[in-house]
């Protein structure tokens, strides 16, 4: 006080400068109202939909032994992956092996190019892990985020350097079968940077995704390299695209399954 | 105080020597009785405190549990069938021979060396039968009811091929379910082994049924994945604080293994587990080992014995020390009871520490008498005067060693506790008895007239002198080299893996790998009880998801779930649908098949149902048998594929046998299989039905038995040997749960990652490498204060001993230069710090800081200039005390006993270190200051 005496400043006039301090903070933050979280997931859903698109990419997982594998896949997908078939190329004991995924992932089947058969996966099979990585089925299947989810604002936050809208998301009837999500989504660009998953009920998450090195590819901005951590058992799967086309033309009879053993 | 107690000492052993004789040899019948009680208990769980919640958990398990894992019998060899035999031979063996029944004493048992309680060579086969789908998931008894409907050949192999496709269509499906895989593939490769000779002509007795067991009940043995090695675990009646016992049994089980052995050349029949390994860790001590350390206590004799220039004035020496540390354990057993595995090194630490005491009041007694001083003058200078560096450096010693009592690691407190004072009541030892001795020897002497003779050291003062002349160059490289040996040794690591401190090679040990290499899971499992069986069946499907957990076993396994009343239906159906008694379908010759088909009722009237397979030909049943051999061989090949992305090494390996792989699949021996079937006239087909039929037969029995109980299994219908491996003792302490890792846990990083692992599902999860690495932790960051706080307690000893700081830092240098010209050399020659070569720390900070005491107190006593006189006095002694430590202890270096060796290279490093900071910095730095150490005296 005796310093606010020696700088002239009597205490109604200190009383006086931080109340206009307190309004007009409220005004800003007022003004600086968040958009709805509908809005921002229909965002995310346009920025990160495509029509078509043909990609190619090598993903790193971290086996049971805890060695580390890496498989090179090929894809080819529409409506924003609402129909999606994927090819691995390498390691040879899995080359030619198909994926196709179509209904949002409703309808799984598996092709074997050494038996030329065809199998089709239960739908409950949606949240089992791909392939021995991270990715569940349903963490790899497409369809809209705002139709699979809703949820809350939480803040906004800085994420591989850019600025996100941090939301919390709980799976609608039609979405996920996690408890609930917690979205990092870019301010400017809308793309997801971050997703912690939870499930069983947990207060950590349990697994995280981590979308980086983000660039662009034609019109759109593409995360070319995806992380997704398993913070329990301390695995990961890095997903890399080396290439990826939008728009390429993509005939639908590639994504039946009678085709794939074409 | 501390003179005067000296002086009093020196009047007891000049005029008193009979009260001296008379205390010791009571004191020593009463300690010496006393030790005669102390207990050694090696185990982990003695080192670390039971607040911790997994060391609780260790000392509930170790007492309430048997652990079959800690000693097991592998046997190995070319042919599975015969394995079977050969392990059936083991138990019975061991059975019969050592096998002490629950209601006997133990101690008689003991007495006839029959120390096993249970011996786990096969499952209870008839018992697994008869409750199996009472055991199994409502889902697996429904599948188990559609694939043994129908027991023939032909349907047999259809609906298990329907079965794999419907199971394992992904990867999740097998990583889920990997033991059940394996186990199912391992069937499948025995049934396709069996049907190949078939085919061939070449029968082997018990093959069809044996095929037939492992396919509907399972193989009862614990086999590896290649087939090629068998498991029989034993649990003992000993306990594991039974340190004399556990090697016998052991040792016992070998012997009465041998005639096994020689009976089944080809086979290797071995033990392994901690029992084991901790037997042939002792007999990795041979005779060359002994005969070495024996030529290193000769030579260090031999020295003392020139050095003083008599054989008995050394065994004078040594006498003081054999009694104070016959006090020592005699306090230890009335204040602790127990040794632990640190404690247990306190003699050689007291040797090591002790005979410096002994040589340094013995020789300045020897030079006093040479210098034809009276026994009382040289008892005063010997005693008194050299008595008080004595003294000081014994102080300085004990109390650092009782900093480490402000640890909370019981194992390291117990350690401070037993170094100290055994430094303490080993000086008090020496002080009382030394000196009576000395001057009986004396006095015998002089009746003899005989004039003992010193070893010339003036050389050593000589040279010591020289290189103080030089302290500028001596000065800068010293500091330098410590600077050095500081920073190399910031960069030492801690030795987590334990199994780096046993002997190379050691067969228990390599052993241990093999059957992670051959199993892909490690015997030595993580542990932990649970509240009920329910508990515990929870606890399994949690840790079974975790990546580096292989297996989980527990009692669960063995009982009924909850909801056991789904299973009813499937029973039912299985017991209500199955054509047991249906007419073998034949695939030798139409002609019989058209008699078999008129001459019998018809196939599946029993049940009232249609037989499929009846109307088919003969042609076209060798035509679907080749294609459901064709179907398997798919599955396989998919199952091998969806295991591959995910690592199921289990799973791929077990393919791998059938299909080969992608890149030989022709090699496969499913793939010959079929290809031999796809030329019919390649078959023997009259044989293949032989097969056929008692492959039928031994199906149907079996299911038959399968479906005679609909009653729920209860922890009461468990086999008593079976129950024991997961039920307490008493029956009130939980239920055991063991985890097995996919690996050995050797490696921290894999300690951690699998106690990560399974923490997140049970925070108790225990055993031996969860236990080492709460030790190595614990001792690494209590070490790293114990140090700071001893090295600031030496400091501030010697600044009282010496009343000056300048006094006190330079007494304090050989000690700290020394250490970390030990540490740089640690780390250039690639040590790292273990728990063998830590027990070295204290030896080597005892003798360096003795090191300097006697050189500045002497050095002191002779005056300024004087320097050779002091180093020529007090180098011989000091020379003579780190000989005989880097010799005595040096010679470890040669044993097989790597953690030993790397014990015995320490001290010698670090005693040499010191020795030589002694003779060259420290002298050069005294030098330096000599005007301020002496106050310009001149």
């Amino acid at each position: 006080m005796r310093t606010a005496k020696r700088l002239g400043l009597s205490m109604f006039s200190i009383l006086l400068t931080v109340g206009c301090l307190v309004l007009l903070a409220g005004l800003g933050e007022a003004s600086a109202k968040p958009p709805k979280v509908k809005d921002i997931l229909e965002a995310c859903d346009k920025a990160e939909g495509y029509k078509s698109s043909f990609s190619e990419a090598k993903q790193i997982i971290t086996t049971s032994s805890g060695q580390k594998r890496t498989l090179v896949l090929r894809g080819w997908a529409v409506d924003s992956g609402d129909k999606q078939l994927s090819e691995y190329l390498s390691p040879a004991d899995i080359k030619g092996q198909k994926m196709l995924m179509t209904e949002d992932g409703d309808n799984i089947w598996m092709f074997n190019p050494e038996t030329r058969r065809t199998r089709k996966l239960g739908s409950h099979m949606k949240k089992k892990k791909v392939m021995g990585s991270d990715f569940t089925y349903e963490d790899q299947a497409g369809g809209k985020t705002s139709e699979k989810y809703t949820g809350v604002y939480l803040r906004e936050e800085e994420q591989g350097g850019a600025p996100c809208y941090v939301l919390e998301l709980k799976p609608t009837p039609k979405g996920p079968s996690y408890d609930k999500i917690v979205a990092w989504i870019g301010t400017a660009d809308f793309i997801t940077r971050r997703v912690d998953y939870y499930q069983d009920g947990g207060k950590k998450p349990f697994k995280r995704l981590i979308s980086e090195d983000i660039r662009k590819s034609g019109e759109k901005f593409v995360p070319f390299k995806m992380t997704m951590t398993n913070l329990e058992d301390k695995t990961e799967t890095v997903n890399v695209l080396t290439r990826i086309q939008f728009g390429a033309k993509i005939p639908d009879s590639i994504f039946q399954s009678r085709n794939l053993e074409r | 105080m501390r003179n005067r107690i000296l002086e009093w000492m020196v009047t007891m052993a000049a005029s008193h020597r009979r009260a001296v004789l008379l205390v010791t040899v009571i004191l020593t019948l009463v300690l010496g009785a006393a030790s005669e009680h102390l207990k050694m208990d090696t185990r982990w769980s003695a080192l670390l405190p039971e607040s911790i919640p997994v060391v609780k958990e260790f000392v509930k398990i170790d007492e309430h549990f048997i652990q079959p894992s800690n000693l097991i019998v592998a046997v190995s060899g070319p042919d599975s069938d015969r394995l079977e035999g050969i392990t059936d031979e083991i138990t019975a063996t061991l059975r019969e021979t050592m096998s002490c029944g629950p209601k006997e004493d133990p101690e008689v048992c003991k007495g006839e060396k029959r120390y096993l309680s249970y011996i786990y060579g096969k499952q209870p086969e008839q018992w697994v039968n008869e409750h199996l789908l009472a055991l199994a998931k409502p889902n697996d008894t429904r599948r188990m009811a559609a694939r043994y409907r129908d027991p023939r050949l032909l349907p047999f192999l259809e609906h298990l091929n329907d079965d794999l496709e419907e199971e394992y269509a992904d990867s999740e499906g097998v990583k889920n379910n990997e033991p059940q895989v394996v186990a199912s593939l391992d069937a499948v490769q025995g049934f396709v082994r069996a049907l190949d000779r078939a085919g061939s002509g070449e029968t082997k007795p018990g093959e069809a049924d044996r095929a037939a067991r492992d396919l509907t009940v399972g193989r009862p043995y614990m086999f590896s994945l290649d087939g090629g090695m068998s498991l029989v675990m034993l649990a003992s009646i000993i306990t594991t604080d039974d340190m004399e016992t556990i090697p016998l049994v052991d040792k016992e089980v070998e012997r009465r293994l041998k005639p096994l052995q020689e009976k089944y050349p080809d086979y290797r029949i071995e033990r392994t587990g901690m029992w084991a390994v901790g037997r042939d860790e002792m007999d990795s001590v041979g005779v060359e080992t002994q005969i070495i350390t024996l030529l290193a206590f000769v030579l260090l004799f031999l020295i003392l014995a020139w050095n003083f220039k008599s054989f008995i004035t050394p065994a004078v020496a040594l006498f003081p020390i054999v009694i104070g540390i016959t006090w020592t354990l005699g306090v230890i057993a009335l204040v602790l009871g127990t040794l632990n595995m640190l404690t247990a090194m306190i003699m050689v630490i007291l040797l090591g520490l002790g005979i410096d005491f002994s040589i340094h009041i013995a020789n300045r007694f020897a030079e006093e008498i040479a210098a034809g001083k009276s026994i009382e003058e040289a008892l005063r200078l010997s005693v008194a005067a050299t008595g008080q560096g004595v003294v000081t450096g014994a102080l300085t010693t004990a109390v650092a060693f009782y900093t480490l009592m402000l640890a909370d690691t019981k194992g390291v407190f117990e350690f401070g506790f037993c170094s100290g004072t055994g430094v303490l009541v080993t000086l008090v030892a020496v002080l009382w008895i030394l000196p009576a001795m000395m001057a009986w020897r004396a006095k015998r002497a002089e009746r003899k007239k005989k004039t003992p003779v010193g070893s010339d050291f003036s050389a050593l003062g000589r040279l010591v002198d020289g290189i103080s002349e030089k302290k500028t160059v001596v000065i800068v490289v010293g500091v330098l080299v410590t600077i050095l040996g500081i920073l190399a040794g910031t960069k030492l690591s801690w030795e987590y893996n334990f199994m780096e401190l046993e002997p190379e090679g050691l067969r228990s040990i390599a052993l241990q790998d093999e059957i992670v290499e051959r199993y892909k899971l490690s015997a030595t499992p993580g542990m932990l009880t649970a509240g009920s069986p329910e508990q515990s069946r929870k606890i399994r499907k949690a840790m079974k998801k975790k990546r580096m957990v292989g297996d989980v076993d527990d009692v669960s396994l063995y009982l009924s779930r909850p909801d056991f009343e789904k299973n009813l239906p499937h029973i039912r159906k299985l017991k209500e649908t199955a054509s047991l008694t249906r007419t073998p379908l034949s695939f030798a010759e139409a002609e019989k098949n058209e008699a078999e088909a008129k001459a019998l009722p018809p196939s599946g009237a029993e049940n009232g149902d249609k037989d499929a397979y009846a109307g088919l030909s003969v042609a076209e049943r060798r035509e679907r048998l080749t294609r459901e051999l064709d179907r398997l061989w798919a599955n396989v090949v998919e199952i091998q594929a969806l295991s591959f992305t995910g690592g199921q090494d289990r799973v791929v390996e077990k393919c791998s046998q059938l299909v080969a792989t992608r890149s030989d699949r022709d090699k496969g021996m499913l793939k010959q299989l079929v290809k031999r079937f796809q030329k019919p006239e390649n078959i023997r087909w009259e044989k293949l039905e032989e097969f056929g039929r008692a492959f039928q037969s031994g199906v149907a029995v079996r299911v038959k038995k399968m479906v005679e109980s609909e009653a729920p299994v209860t922890l009461a219908m468990i086999p008593e040997d079976i129950r024991a491996r997961y039920v307490s003792k008493t029956g009130k302490d939980g239920f055991l749960v063991n985890i097995l890792p996919r690996r050995n846990l050797y490696e921290r990083e894999d300690q951690e990652l699998f106690l990560a692992a399974v923490n997140s599902v049970h925070p108790r999860v225990t055993g031996t490498p969860q236990m080492m690495l709460q030790m190595s932790l614990a001792t690494m960051e209590e070490g790293k204060t114990a140090v700071i706080v001893a090295m600031l307690v030496i400091l501030a000893i010697l600044l009282i001993d010496f009343r000056r700081p300048l006094l006190a830092l330079l007494a304090f240098l050989p000690l700290l230069s020394g250490m970390s010209i030990m540490l740089g050399m640690m780390y250039l020659l690639g040590q790292k710090l273990n728990y063998m070569n830590m027990i070295a720390f204290p030896v080597i900070i005892g003798i360096g800081v003795d090191d300097g005491i006697h050189f500045l107190h002497r050095y002191l006593q002779e005056g300024k200039g004087r320097m050779r006189q002091a180093a020529t006095g007090v180098g011989r002694a000091m020379l003579m005390t780190s000989l005989t430590t880097m010799i005595g202890f040096g010679s470890l270096m040669l044993y097989l006993l790597r953690g030993m060796a790397s014990m015995g290279l320490v001290l010698f490093v670090g005693v040499a270190a010191c020795l030589l900071v002694t003779f060259t910095l420290l002298p050069a730095l005294a030098k330096l200051f000599e005007n301020r150490l002496f106050g310009n005296e001149d």
